[in-house]
């Protein structure tokens, strides 16, 4: 049994060697190496100032524009919104954004996800290279028990993020592999024909959400103007409209553009749209 | 409770502690706590189930003891009959009851009748049934025909049923092979323990790195078979065999090296049936357990291959078409079945009209050939296993013969050919070792092969998609 027993030891000490191995080298390429994801770019900017930033999520990565933005008014901002992103996850790349550039104006996309007071399990994924880190994990630990084991158990964050924090991102990290999002200052244009032609319903609950008040804190602190809007949706049926009650500064697009040959599907416009959405956000917002 | 699983790895250390430290000096304690552990491992899923579990054990255990005690034909018939009736029963009802009365309402409906839709019932399946009722049902037909004597323990007997690392998926035991080990005195084998420990690292990595890796392609593909290449099609059917082969052979691994920690020793399950080359060879290489069930109980009491040409085809399109229905209650698993038993029984003709084929030697380009093609008619039949209808299935295979091989993969964040460097060296791992047990049960380099291995499960395993054993739906 004693030699049983002195074979188990030496493999838990394999495994938890490899697991610290794993845990140290992965935190320091996401600290160090080439941005893969929208969280590494903010934190790797390198940019002391911006007239703008535009957060959300993907109906606003696709839909915002800011090369087309910098050639009509000269303003240079960047599109920071990514999939999957809901309030609480805006409040923390708004954080993040106030901490690491100095922006102007910030605009968030708001929409159907507006009374979401989780984390989403997707949207998570770039912000847990910095679990560790006091402001980060202050934000997650709250949320659920399982923020404790990707604090504690070296690695294991990254084990359960394989697919997205695994070891192909970690070696194109190292290799300098920038993500297509680079060249259009983090927008991405999407196609496809929208096919379902069902009328998207969603009505909110009024109530606030304490993520957004957050956000109107911090900004309101460092004199930062925040915008909130919702990019258009086809044939909505909803109320978005009580966000006005919590949120200043709101512009509801959700009717803006109702042609359906512009839309990918129902809440995606196409690069045509996007750009026919972005020309109506300049008028808006950079030329009045 | 999942193999793969944090739940697991608490679980298991705990009764290994405790089974051969508190309680090494008594065969009957040991045996009563690995039943408390089987049950609790199984209740931890749903204890709802556990009553099933022991009903079935029940009622063999009191049958076998009747069986031991009579020599009257007709009572130990109708002792016999009761034990099949009541596993095949349960088996009957939970897994068949809905897709009978779905097929009955079908064909009623068919034929211009009128019937209620409201007969089909909310039936949870019970994970494993379909394996210990087998294992159970084999006890008392082997008593049945004085093959073995009736168990006197009833612990042992009900642990022998329920014993956790093959309760699952198996494989399908014997009580033949498997009683006598539950009532010898068992010592701890430092050599077993560590060859246990190393079956459980390669099933581990089977299931972790290679399945789950391949199922996250596999579920794309088939979620967009409409619209993807026939390349892609290809890819993810050989994905799918692959993922089935590493999931279930990566289990069996696991429960072999679990019990072998406890000093059981289970049935071999797979023998490298990826390498078959042809397909008489892979069925007697994959899911060993229960074709044999299959051969004992089924297609040898037909009259096996002892009557006529015609009979025995007979015989194995029943014996394949059962194995295919015991999958699942699905038209697909009958089809599957029936593809399978149709090359079996082609097979069988050729081996029986060209007999001289069969011991010929041959060169190893041509053997390599075979295997591919062997694999491929695998292949085939594993669509009809993955796709959740006919259509699907028909679909899929049409379009994955529609030559359209462009290059195009899924970007799902990764590309789909990524994962061939791991199916290839598993490959190639289990070429070379195909005369042992398994790869890593060598001794030479075992520590660095077993780091090497660990390695590539923790920084290759998926642990955010992780994935059932698609075995357990069955």
């Amino acid at each position: 049994m004693k030699r049983f027993i002195i074979y188990v030891t030496i493999l838990i000490v394999i495994v938890v060697s490899l697991q610290y191995l794993g845990e140290y080298t992965y935190t320091y390429v996401y600290n160090h190496g080439s941005p893969r994801n929208k969280v590494m770019w903010v934190r790797d900017i390198g940019t002391d100032s911006l007239d703008y930033v535009v957060i959300g999520n993907s109906r606003s990565n696709y839909h915002i524009n800011p090369v087309l933005i910098e050639r009509e008014t000269g303003e240079k901002g960047l599109n920071l919104a990514y999939v999957n992103s809901y309030p609480f996850e805006l409040k923390l790349m708004t954080l993040e954004v106030l901490k690491n550039i100095k922006v102007r104006k910030i605009f968030i996309q708001v929409d159907y996800t507006y009374n979401m007071e989780i984390p989403d399990k997707m949207a998570q994924f770039p912000w847990i290279p910095y679990l560790k880190e006091k402001s980060i994990y202050s934000q997650y630990e709250n949320q659920d028990s399982q923020y404790k084991f990707f604090r504690w158990i070296p690695f294991y964050r990254y084990q359960y993020y394989e697919s997205e924090l695994g070891f192909r991102n970690v070696v194109l990290s190292m290799l300098g592999k920038k993500p297509n999002f680079y060249e259009n200052q983090g927008f991405k244009p999407i196609h496809g024909e929208l096919q379902k032609l069902d009328v998207f319903e969603h009505y909110l609950i009024e109530k606030e959400n304490i993520f957004f008040a957050d956000i109107l804190d911090a900004c309101s602190n460092l004199n930062t103007e925040v915008y909130f809007f919702t990019a258009p949706i086809f044939q909505f049926k909803g109320n978005l409209d009580i966000m006005e009650r919590w949120l200043p500064n709101y512009n509801n697009y959700t009717e803006l553009i109702q042609e359906r040959s512009l839309f990918s599907d129902p809440v995606h416009l196409k690069e045509e749209g996007a750009n026919l959405f972005t020309h109506q956000f300049i008028e808006d917002y950079f030329t009045k | 409770m999942l193999f793969n699983s944090l739940d697991f790895a608490v679980f298991l250390p705990i009764v290994f502690i405790i089974y051969w430290f508190v309680l090494n000096k008594n065969v009957k304690t040991q045996n009563l706590w690995l039943l408390f552990a089987s049950y609790f491992f199984y209740g931890w899923w749903d204890p709802r189930f556990l009553v099933l579990i022991f009903v079935s054990t029940l009622i063999d255990y009191v049958v076998g003891k009747e069986l031991g005690k009579t020599s009257n034909d007709s009572y130990r018939k109708l002792l016999v009959r009761t034990s099949i009736f009541a596993n095949i029963g349960l088996l009957a009802f939970f897994k068949y009851f809905n897709f009978f009365v779905e097929n009955f309402q079908t064909a009623f409906t068919f034929f211009g009748g009128e019937i209620s839709s409201s007969y089909s019932l909310n039936i949870i399946l019970p994970i494993g049934i379909s394996f210990y009722t087998f294992q159970s049902l084999s006890y008392t037909i082997d008593i049945y025909r004085k093959k073995i004597t009736p168990a006197n323990d009833f612990v042992a007997f009900a642990t022998f049923v329920s014993f956790f690392p093959q309760l699952i998926i198996g494989p399908i035991e014997r009580a033949a092979n498997m009683l006598p080990q539950f009532h010898k005195k068992r010592n701890f084998d430092v050599d077993e323990g560590i060859l246990g420990v190393k079956q459980i690292v390669w099933g581990l990595f089977k299931k972790i790195v290679i399945a789950d890796g391949c199922a996250q392609y596999v579920n794309a593909i088939f979620i967009d078979y409409e619209t993807v290449s026939s390349f892609t099609l290809l890819l993810g059917a050989i994905y799918f065999t692959i993922q089935v082969y590493a999931d279930f052979s990566g289990y069996s691994d696991i429960a072999i090296g679990t019990a072998r920690l406890f000093n059981f020793k289970l049935m071999t399950n797979f023998r490298y049936p990826l390498f078959a080359k042809n397909i008489t060879e892979f069925w007697r290489k994959w899911h060993i357990s229960l074709m044999m069930w299959f051969r004992d109980y089924i297609y040898f009491p037909l009259g096996g291959s002892r009557v006529s040409y015609m009979k025995s085809i007979r015989n194995i399109l029943i014996v394949f078409v059962l194995s295919g229905l015991w999958h699942g209650a699905n038209w697909t698993f009958v089809f599957m079945g029936v593809y399978y038993g149709f090359l079996y029984s082609i097979h069988y003709l050729f081996r029986a009209l060209y007999p001289q084929k069969r011991t010929a030697n041959t060169h190893p380009i041509i053997d390599i050939l075979k295997i591919a093609f062997t694999f491929s008619l695998v292949t085939i039949g594993m669509i009809l296993f993955r796709a959740p209808s006919m259509e699907v299935a028909l679909t899929y295979l049409s379009r994955m013969i529609s030559l359209d091989f462009s290059l195009e993969l899924l970007n799902m964040g990764r590309y789909a050919i990524e994962m061939l460097p791991f199916v290839i060296g598993l490959l190639i791992v289990e070429w070379f070792s195909r005369k042992k047990s398994f790869p890593l049960a060598s001794h030479r380099f075992s520590l660095l092969q077993m780091a090497i291995v660990i390695a590539l499960i923790i920084f290759f395993g998926s642990f955010s998609d992780m994935q059932e054993f698609i075995y357990f739906k069955f």
